[in-house]
């Protein structure tokens, strides 16, 4: 292999797909990227066995060939450079040249076949989705996933096709983001996938907004796809339970609250309360929404705020951080929140919001008695 | 049956199914199972959720009970539930159903342990007691807002239980479906020992935590118990976070309990602390009258006598309440009408004196301990120096018991007034000193012509004294 390529092309490049190498593994060769030369250029790759990314960047070629060598190295080298083409060429099958000015490096790497391989996936015989839907999709929901080992189904995030809509869902038992868009391309099948939020993560990076993203799915895995840029994610295996049903459908109490106050107020009551449960009491009455938080051996605090509420006195416990997580990533000035009783999930979602999209989010109350 | 079995058939049994199952059905299957019990060749697996309950069970169940004749060399069934802690946490899960007794069927009367006498209506609000009062019927109208925890301390016998349980009377009449325990300090130290020793934690935690207000009576008998004091400490902050009610009472104040943890007594401290101290004559009449109602007695005791019972007691509402209790006894059983010389009788009975008469009490009011003590010194030959010396000569212990003894008859001095006017001396010498001079009295001739002596004495010189100060 030997080619020309831009030093900012490089660094660009080795930049997109650094944060993929795993920063430990028991397989060496996974601190490695691999660089490929292709008809178009180069074409460099990291995976961690459950996440494959790909980006191809523009270079000339001289002599076509592969080689895999320590990618954060790489990755320093390049920023290091001076503002000049850069050369690389591989000697044997472990060695790469790197030379920029008068700068000459000699990496040390492995042969390309010891890079892993990924089952194939094929592209472009499914609907292509828009690089901005996913963006929605993954931001308003990503956030929500469980963390918990011992629930590794909701440590993915549900990405589903159903009757003209894509919606992505996620939760980790204790709140749940469910967010909705018009997809007419929909074969009306439904299709779930339940992928790990890191692939959504580095979707979200490589694909700027205003590509079409072609999808390829095989077996277990799914594959992301643009003309630069490719990330192949293993599936985490389903089926996702029914969050349909956990949607309350008879909260027969609800509340308009204004989203930046109502924030400020969990903001300063998130200072004095637990650490451990994070318990803001709630208590809705008639137009006046109080907060109160009491922690053994920090001291207590209370708020209040105005409120337009409906429905009979309520109190009510939250983990305050996830009323907080919710509201940030809620797109309106004002958010409305429906109530059946304090043991119930609670809803929260935009109001007044026009927009061909759905957002709901439910969070379940904290017992206010041990 | 023990866990230990569970984990290492479970164990043998997922090391067999491995080979045979995808990594990835493996290591969902592995990350979400615990295996708890294995009982009748059942082995019981649990999980987060139900959904993963009834995934793994349908999923895997069967497989895995068909490996177990291979893996185990018997056969087994494979049971996913639950784990059970999930529902009784403080965070509500969407995928876990509540417990089933969330919607808190009221605790029975035989564990609530009110007493239905001991209600705000029977409580006699005086000078004494008036900021607990206030408190307690403050936090009847909203429990664990404004004073939490309450902590109320003072003498036994002045109605701090009574107070304590007419908070929960109160809050239960206006939601009968509160869960209210009233508990002493003992029974709750009771309760924990017994929990440890039936393995009850969980329920012992479950009832104490789950509460909307927690009444401990006499919380210094915690004292010294360490492990006690914990599992108090965690039950008092798991309720303080939840905002519910707490109610305590003491004999003295939180700092000055001995025993108990510093963190204990900062909490205890939190709140509101009120006193409830000795009540005046006039609100001991008051008390006095009040329960006579209660017990439809109001016109059986004459307004004579009552005033005689209130004025007589140092105080002590229990007492007063036992010395009604043998006066109407003696009336009933010698047949009499209620009168106050039956009334003194029946003080006395109770260890309550009570002066001849009337003016005498005045009287009394006008001597010292110091009259006492020289006129006993002059009848006995000795000094008051003597008597007030911690010399324990028999010369001058004989007349200073019959001097603390007489200080009790005719002052009404309590027993730590007696002890410190006698060089110091504990109460609990004071009771034996008086007691000896008693029986003394009984036996010596010569000491009870003495004691007799010295009593006409001191009586004549307190007519004297009030006679003189009437005049002027």
């Amino acid at each position: 292999m030997r080619i020309t390529i831009s030093r900012e092309k490089l660094q660009e490049s080795l930049g997109a797909v650094v944060s993929s190498v795993p920063t430990k593994s028991t397989l060496p060769v996974l601190a490695n990227v691999l660089l490929e030369t292709t008809d178009r250029g180069l074409r460099i790759s990291a995976t961690d066995l459950d996440i494959a990314v790909t980006v191809e960047a523009p270079a000339d070629i001289d002599v076509g060939g592969a080689i895999t060598v320590p990618a954060r190295k790489l990755h320093e080298i390049a920023r290091e450079l001076p503002a000049a083409p850069v050369r690389l060429h591989t000697v044997g099958e472990q060695r790469l040249n790197v030379e920029c000015g008068q700068s000459k490096f000699r990496l040390l790497g492995l042969p390309k076949d010891e890079f892993p391989a990924f089952p194939p996936v094929v592209f472009g015989n499914r609907a292509a989705v828009q690089s901005a839907d996913l963006h929605r999709l993954i931001s308003h929901t990503a956030f929500a996933v469980s963390v918990e080992e011992s629930r590794p189904i909701l440590n993915g995030v549900l990405w589903e096709f159903g009757q003209s809509v894509q919606r992505m869902v996620a939760t980790n038992g204790h709140r749940l983001a469910k967010f909705e868009l018009p997809f007419p391309h929909s074969t009306g099948a439904t299709e779930q996938f339940i992928i790990p939020p890191k692939a959504l993560e580095q979707v979200r990076k490589l694909f700027p907004e205003g590509e079409e993203v072609q999808l390829g799915h095989a077996e277990n895995h799914l594959g992301f796809q643009s003309p630069v840029a490719s990330v192949l994610t293993r599936l985490i295996e389903g089926p996702y339970p029914n969050y349909d049903q956990v949607i309350p459908r008879d909260n027969d109490r609800y509340a308009i609250v204004n989203r930046a106050s109502l924030t400020s107020a969990l903001r300063r009551m998130a200072i004095v309360a637990s650490d451990q449960t994070h318990r803001v009491r709630l208590s809705f009455n008639a137009a006046i929404l109080r907060f109160s938080v009491q922690t053994p051996d920090l001291g207590e605090a209370q708020d209040e705020m105005a409120v337009d509420y409906n429905g009979d006195p309520l109190e009510i416990g939250f983990n305050g951080m996830y009323l907080l997580e919710t509201l940030r990533y809620m797109p309106t000035d004002d958010v409305r929140i429906t109530f059946k009783n304090a043991e119930r999930a609670a809803t929260i979602e935009p109001a007044n919001w026009s927009d061909p999209a759905k957002y709901l989010c439910l969070v379940m109350p904290l017992r206010l008695v041990d | 049956m023990p866990a230990s079995e569970a984990t290492e058939k479970w164990e043998r049994l997922v090391t067999f199914a491995r080979r045979r199952l995808s990594e990835h059905s493996f290591h969902s299957l592995t990350a979400s199972s615990t295996p708890i019990d294995f009982t009748a060749n059942v082995l019981t697996v649990v999980v987060p959720d139900h959904f993963t309950a009834r995934w793994n069970e349908e999923k895997f169940g069967g497989e895995l009970a068909s490996y177990a004749p291979q893996a185990l060399g018997h056969p087994l069934a494979v049971k996913f539930e639950v784990q059970q802690d999930r529902a009784q946490r403080v965070q509500m899960d969407l995928f876990v159903e509540p417990p089933p007794n969330s919607n808190r069927p009221p605790i029975p009367q035989q564990i609530q342990r009110l007493n239905p006498r001991y209600t705000f209506e029977t409580f006699v609000v005086g000078k004494s007691n008036e900021i607990a009062s206030a408190a307690a019927a403050a936090i009847a109208e909203a429990p664990g807002r404004l004073y939490n925890p309450l902590f109320i301390y003072g003498p036994t016998g002045l109605g701090k239980t009574h107070l304590m349980q007419a908070i929960g009377h109160a809050i239960l009449s206006s939601h009968n479906d509160r869960r209210i325990i009233y508990i002493p300090a003992e029974d709750f130290t009771n309760s924990y020992i017994e929990a440890i020793q039936h393995r009850a934690m969980r329920q012992f935690r479950q009832q104490f935590r789950e509460l909307d207000v927690l009444l401990v009576d006499d919380v210094h008998f915690l004292r010294g118990k360490e492990s006690t004091q914990e599992e108090f400490f965690h039950t008092f902050n798991a309720l303080y976070e939840a905002g519910r009610q707490i109610v305590m009472t003491s004999d003295r104040a939180p700092s000055e309990i001995p025993g108990i943890e510093a963190r204990l007594v900062s909490r205890f401290q939190w709140g509101t602390v009120a006193n409830i101290d000795y009540p005046s004559a006039e609100h001991r009449i008051a008390i006095l009258k009040r329960k006579l109602k209660t017990d439809h007695l109001a016109d059986a005791i004459p307004d004579a006598v009552l005033e005689l019972l209130g004025e007589s007691s140092q105080g002590n509402i229990r007492d007063l309440e036992g010395a009604v209790v043998t006066l109407l006894a003696f009336a009933s059983l010698r047949k009499q009408p209620i009168t106050t010389a039956l009334a003194r009788e029946a003080l006395r009975i109770r260890g309550i004196s009570v002066s001849a008469s009337n003016s005498s009490d005045k009287a009394a009011a006008a001597l010292s301990i110091n009259h006492v003590q020289s006129t006993v010194a002059a009848v006995w030959n000795t000094t008051p120096e003597g008597l007030r010396s911690k010399s324990r000569l028999r010369m001058l212990t004989l007349p200073r018991q019959a001097a603390m003894l007489l200080c009790r008859d005719l002052l009404n001095s309590t027993l730590s007034e007696i002890g410190n006017a006698f060089g110091g001396r504990d109460h609990s010498t004071v009771i034996h000193s008086i007691h000896r001079a008693e029986t003394e009295a009984g036996k010596n001739a010569e000491f009870q012509t003495r004691l007799l002596n010295a009593r006409k004495i001191l009586t004549a010189t307190a007519l004297t004294i009030s006679a003189t100060r009437d005049i002027n």
